[in-house]
């Protein structure tokens, strides 16, 4: 995997799966049709999924649907992908898609803004205080923010891959990216001084 | 832009990224193996069309195959749509249809009053199979020739048998009125098997003067009154349902 230095616009390695992001032979076959390839990729990118929905706000479960529902929408459009090097971006903008869709059906504006939904009770007994703090700080920012936050900190896109799918230059990304990370740590201090 | 370049990583940044990592872990193996599984095997979507286009096409057969039974309902031999009305009988066999006796009478009486004797008579043998009637009449209904289609004599012997059949058809089961109709029946076919023998052979039948055309063989549960119409061994039967001197 190949480790670049933070900030400069490349990607951040911090990934927990070390076949993730996929390597570029493993999405080139799976774009020409290679189903175990592309089970793969799956088996890999599903966690990341459940993790950023839940990340942002939603509940284990919705963001199980939601991860499902995205590995589903890979799966039909894969055969369409025609830069297999912007996979990841794309894998991405297929759940930030996915998301928007189920906001859009509940006709509730932007309901994970209000709260990050409870976690559940197995999950309650296991969160540290950290994660519990951080989630805590996490529901106070914006929708918008937090993906931002999750796709860049947590997996580690560029802001070229993030201003790609969000329709932004990677200038404006920077400032966006730069905003929300103060946004959060001023909230995350607070909490930390209650 | 390069002053915006996040270098630094606070608490925040790092407690969230642990966050995830923590939040990625808490989805074991099993799950996203069962998760790739599953959508790699569902392609909803294209499943979804698979329905729909499926559904429609059996939609338009259902509507299809109705509107070609409605139509195929009235639809007697020589008809273009009379083997659909069979294929739908066989359908129906299937599904437990006792008996066509009356379709087959139906048709025997649409046949008569075209003028299709032949037709008729085939008809009416079906009836009487359905009736488990032997008739005798198979031997005849395949071979009639121009003479016995288009005899008077014959169309009335017909009518007669098939209003029998008919009586014998709605009559109660084991009735002794469906008995007798039965006998009736029997006696009437002879003499149809009988006339049309003679047709077909070039022996035409012998012609009471004081008759119109067969038209006095009257038989319990027909319209015809009165008596036979020729000399031959079968016109002589007793018309009386409930006789037994029936011919061997």
């Amino acid at each position: 995997m190949d480790e670049r230095p933070v900030g400069t616009g490349h990607r951040v390695t911090r990934n927990v799966s070390a076949s993730w992001p996929p390597p570029l032979s493993a999405v080139q076959a799976a774009v020409s049709g290679d189903r175990h390839a592309l089970h793969g990729i799956l088996t890999d990118g599903y966690p990341r999924m459940v993790g950023f929905f839940v990340g942002i706000g939603l509940n284990r479960h919705e963001a199980e649907d939601l991860a499902a529902e995205s590995s589903l929408e890979v799966v039909i459009s894969i055969a369409r992908l025609r830069s297999p090097q912007a996979f990841e971006a794309w894998f991405w903008a297929i759940a930030r898609n996915r998301l928007r869709t189920t906001f859009r059906k509940r006709r509730v504006p932007r309901p994970v803004d209000a709260e990050v939904s409870p976690a559940t009770p197995e999950e309650t007994a296991i969160i540290s205080e950290e994660h519990a703090r951080i989630r805590s700080a996490m529901s106070l920012l914006s929708t918008r923010d937090r993906q931002l936050l999750w796709l860049r900190e947590v997996e580690g896109l560029s802001y070229d891959d993030i201003g790609s799918r969000l329709g932004a230059t990677v200038g404006t990304v920077r400032v966006a990216c730069h905003r929300a990370r103060q946004r959060l740590e001023d909230v995350y201090t607070r909490g930390e001084e209650k | 832009m390069e002053r915006f370049d996040p270098v630094q990583s606070s608490d925040a940044t790092d407690a969230l990224r642990s966050y995830g990592e923590w939040l990625q872990s808490r989805v074991s193996p099993d799950d996203a193996l069962l998760a790739a599984t599953r959508a790699l095997g569902g392609h909803r979507p294209r499943t979804r069309r698979r329905w729909v286009v499926a559904v429609a096409v059996a939609g338009l057969l259902v509507i299809s195959n109705v509107g070609l039974a409605a139509a195929s309902d009235s639809a007697v031999p020589g008809d273009p749509l009379y083997g659909l009305k069979r294929a739908y009988e066989q359908v129906g066999d299937l599904l437990g249809v006792e008996s066509h006796a009356s379709e087959r009478l139906r048709e025997a009486e649409v046949l008569l009053a075209r003028g299709h004797n032949d037709a008729a008579l085939q008809a009416a043998d079906e009836a009487l199979e359905e009736l488990n009637i032997p008739s005798g009449l198979g031997p005849f209904t395949d071979d009639v020739g121009e003479p016995a289609a288009s005899n008077s004599e014959l169309k009335a012997l017909t009518e007669d048998l098939v209003s029998l059949a008919r009586v014998v058809h709605e009559s109660a089961k084991d009735s002794d009125s469906r008995q007798a109709a039965i006998e009736a029946v029997r006696e009437q076919a002879k003499r149809v098997a009988d006339m049309a023998r003679s047709l077909s052979q070039g022996q035409g039948p012998t012609e009471d003067p004081g008759q119109d055309n067969g038209q006095g063989q009257g038989t319990p549960g027909s319209d015809h009154g009165g008596g036979p119409s020729d000399d031959s061994p079968s016109n002589t039967a007793p018309r009386n349902p409930n006789s037994k001197g029936r011919q061997p």
